[in-house]
């Protein structure tokens, strides 16, 4: 039975078409998956049925749900469908929640504006549908900022099914969570489908998050719908050359040169720790503090690429920072090339550089390329090159990571994402480091440009003889990247080894619950 | 919870003795020397002395920055040098005139600026916000001084509503009082309402681009009643900020207001204090100005305490 279908949808926003006639059904207790990388207008079909388009945007075409079209429907009745027939949960749960009230009033809310129940029933039904969605210890009077990550998701999807809409549309619901915490609220998601008969459309750039729930899918590029059908098939036939580039990019494996490694060592981490004092402190007392890192040891060798994996709040950041010296520690010692580190140490600066996450935040964005690229030369004191020098040795650095010379003169908005991190890798090799620390460097990038880089990133630290700390949760990364790996768990290091050894055949419990957890395409495709 | 309000409290405490010596260090350094001035040029040099011993000016800096301390907590603000009188009664009527100009105008201010603000935030774009954003910008560009005379010109004078200056008493009723403190307070309320109601706008706009505005929305929420019980407290915080600014503005900053409008203000007697070097009145009134000013910026801090529930909490 089809609940809702789409016919010729369009969406241009101030005059520029986002989304070019695409149409599709969705049918009772299916789950529907809505795929394509970053820009494919898969957000923006969402918000479009949900009648919640920016600002200036404009939609064509008609959205039958339950014989009445969604495209023509007055602003009121649209509230009156909304959150009670179709709703909606978002990618961010960090930020899609109000933070100055409490979670049970907010779930509440959905039922009070539908006017659900009556208000004595309401502290009720509040805590039903946060058992429902796995709250159950969980009391509805907390704040969203003393949630973690995790439940205030729940509490998103909570308000979104407490009605038992017929259509649940999640929009990543999982991309901004660690891989075990991924995992159970796509079961969760997966059983509303089953037990409920709530109709899903789940978008997400995970292919292999879609093979493995989703019963149908359509995959956009560029605003267009270019393949589409059942998972099974469409990963089976890659009949459409995107499909097939995309798929290969998702579960891509390259190997790469076994480095001889020399014995020396490069950094040497010596039982670090590192404490945080508690935010809340009192005006006389010194208030508790927060182990983040816990005596952590590990070395570099010249020649090495080490992976260190683990979810959010680990205290890999901080150890990188501690690394970097933008941290102290608070036991332990570091040293580089045979010699302690000091903060003041110039050896040190100039031998070592970092590529960050957000290659959106990382830029002056007043600065022109020359200028950004150039800058770790003034670590370099007197030592560093003269200006047109330093401006020669920009562009081949430019040229190296793929772009053109030209790029020097102009601003970093003129860049997409991941030419964005190709100017960072540029930016950390200008000075000719012997250590480079990749932070997260490739997870905020598309699937096939995530494969670009990382493919630049081992041809040019083949190049250089470079070494590196590859800091990420993606196991399928590190995987590609690294010979050997850490696996970190609340501070310590609970795993260390060679790479394909403790993917194959890990020791530690959290380590194989990390490999379970992360998605894989299902076996019968590479049957 | 209760440590946030203790450390308030401290830094409260700390601001107004660091306030209190820098006022006193100020008023010390500044050239003029009150027993000369009091007694004019021709005035001999013991006669001088003498009166310095008389008005205690010549104890050691010491002894009489804590003798003014202490005056003050007691309530005792000491004798003025001009008009020999007691600088608290003459401190005292003036802040009745002063404190409620200060709130009405305030109030006014906060009546004006954070509907329109709302409004113009809900109405982006459009002619709306449009001309809300024109007003305010007059608002800004005008001084306060000419909207006074402006009303004036067109409420005292040609519709005859209210009086063109002075100040009844409260003596003669609360409304009476009132009144008479509309058109002043209008006046000073105007361009701060202008400029809190852009803050109000901005912080608004800001708040309606949150993800969780949007998940307000999908939950079937109008987008009136979005803003309404989801943007607004949460915009008001910066809004709260301006607010505790523009109390500590409207209260010392009143002096040509005042003198428009012939009213017997604060601002209007440091001014004539400053000139007549008569600096117990200065030093006395200036403090007690601080006092205002670092006052409401606790109670902001208060506010914003029980505006976001993350400042609410003592431990993770």
């Amino acid at each position: 039975m089809t609940l809702l279908s789409v016919k010729d949808l369009s969406v241009s926003i101030h005059e520029q078409p986002i989304i070019k006639n695409i149409s599709f059904n969705l049918g009772a207790g299916e789950i529907l998956a809505l795929t394509g990388e970053s820009g494919s207008g898969k957000s923006i079909s969402a918000l479009a049925l949900m009648g919640l388009l920016p600002h200036g945007s404009k939609k064509e075409g008609i959205i039958n749900f339950e014989g009445t079209d969604l495209n023509k429907i007055s602003e009121p009745n649209f509230c009156k469908l909304r959150g009670k027939k179709i709703s909606m949960v978002f990618q961010e749960p960090m930020t899609a929640l109000n933070p100055v009230q409490s979670i049970g009033k907010q779930i509440s809310e959905t039922l009070v504006q539908h006017k659900a129940c009556a208000p004595n029933e309401l502290k009720n039904r509040v805590r039903k549908t946060m058992d429902r969605v796995g709250l159950r210890d969980i009391d509805p009077s907390r704040f969203p900022h003393q949630l973690s990550g995790g439940q205030r998701q729940r509490v998103v999807i909570a308000m979104a099914i407490c009605l038992e809409p017929s259509i649940l549309i999640a929009d990543e619901p999982t991309t901004a969570l660690d891989v075990t915490t991924q995992s159970k609220i796509l079961k969760l998601i997966q059983e509303f489908a089953e037990k409920d008969g709530i109709s899903i459309i789940l978008i997400t750039h995970d292919l292999a998050i879609v093979a493995n729930i989703s019963n149908y899918l359509l995959l956009m590029k560029e605003g267009i719908l270019v393949d589409q059908g059942q998972p099974k098939r469409v990963f089976r036939d890659l009949s459409h050359p995107y499909t097939k580039k995309l798929f290969s990019a998702s579960s891509e494996q390259f190997s790469f040169k076994e480095n001889n490694l020399s014995k020396e060592k490069l950094l040497e981490v010596r039982s670090v720790s590192v404490n945080y004092g508690s935010h809340e402190r009192g005006i006389f007392s010194k208030g508790k503090s927060v182990e983040a890192v816990s005596n952590v040891s590990l070395d570099i060798r010249k020649g090495e690429r080490l992976g260190l994996v683990g979810e959010s709040g680990c205290g890999k950041s901080t150890l990188t920072r501690t690394i970097l010296g933008l941290q102290s520690a608070s036991s332990g010692y570091i040293k580089f090339d045979g010699k302690e580190v000091s903060k003041y140490d110039n050896n040190f600066k100039k031998n070592i550089q970092v590529v960050f996450q957000d290659p959106y935040g990382s830029f002056n964005p007043r600065q022109k390329i020359g200028r950004l690229i150039t800058e770790p030369f003034f670590t370099l004191g007197r030592e560093a090159p003269s200006e047109t020098e330093q401006r020669i040795i920009a562009k081949k650095m430019l040229k190296e990571v793929g772009l053109s010379s030209e790029s020097i003169e102009k601003y970093i908005h003129e860049f997409s994402g991941g030419q964005r991190q190709r100017i960072a890798i540029a930016r950390a090799l200008v000075i000719q480091p012997k250590l480079i620390i990749f932070d997260e460097a490739v997870s905020a990038l598309d699937v096939s440009i995530r494969s670009q880089i990382l493919k630049l990133i081992s041809d040019l630290t083949e190049r250089y003889g470079l070494s590196y700390l590859f800091i990420s949760h993606d196991l399928t990364v590190i995987e590609n990247i690294t010979e050997n790996c850490l696996v970190m768990k609340n501070g310590k290091i609970v795993e260390r080894g060679q790479t394909k050894h403790i993917l194959r055949d890990p020791k530690n419990e959290y380590t194989l619950s990390l490999i379970n957890a992360a998605p894989k395409f299902p076996n019968f495709l590479h049957a | 919870m209760i440590n946030y309000f203790f450390r308030r409290l401290f830094t409260f405490v700390l601001s107004l003795a660091l306030a209190s010596i820098v006022i006193f260090s100020l008023v010390e350094i500044a050239p003029g020397d009150p027993a000369s001035f009091m007694l004019g040029i021709n005035a001999q040099a013991d006669t001088i002395a003498a009166l310095r011993a008389e008005l205690g000016l010549d104890q050691p800096k010491l002894s009489r920055y804590l003798a003014w301390i202490s005056g003050m907590l007691t309530g005792d603000f000491g004798i003025s040098y001009t008009y020999r009188t007691n600088v608290t009664e003459m401190v005292g009527d003036r802040l009745w005139v002063s404190l409620p100009l200060a709130i009405y105008a305030l109030f006014l201010s906060t009546v004006i600026a954070i509907p329109t603000g709302v409004y113009a935030a809900a109405k982006r774009g459009k002619t709306g916000d449009f001309t809300v954003i024109s007003a305010t910008q007059i608002g800004i560009a005008i001084p306060n001084f000419w909207f006074a005379i402006i009303l004036v010109g067109i409420f005292a004078i040609k519709l005859q509503w209210f009086s063109a200056g002075g100040f009844s008493g409260w003596q003669n009723g609360m409304l009476n009082g009132i009144t008479s403190l509309t058109l002043p307070a209008l006046a000073l309320a105007l361009p701060q309402a202008a400029i809190l109601s852009r803050i109000m706008r901005s912080a608004l706009i800001e708040t309606l681009g949150e993800d969780y505005i949007r998940t307000a929305r999908a939950k079937g929420l109008s987008s009136w009643q979005t803003i309404w019980g989801h943007a607004l407290r949460n915009a008001l915080i910066p809004v709260l900020t301006i607010i505790g600014l523009q109390f500590s503005f409207l209260l010392a900053g009143a002096i040509i207001i005042e003198q428009v409008f012939y009213l017997p203000g604060l601002g209007r007697l440091v001014f004539q204090a400053i000139t007549q070097r008569d600096l117990i009145v200065v030093e006395s009134v200036v403090m007690l100005l601080v006092f205002a000013v670092i006052l409401v910026n606790f109670i902001v801090d208060i506010a914003y305490m029980l505006v976001d529930p993350r400042l609410r909490q003592d431990s993770i």
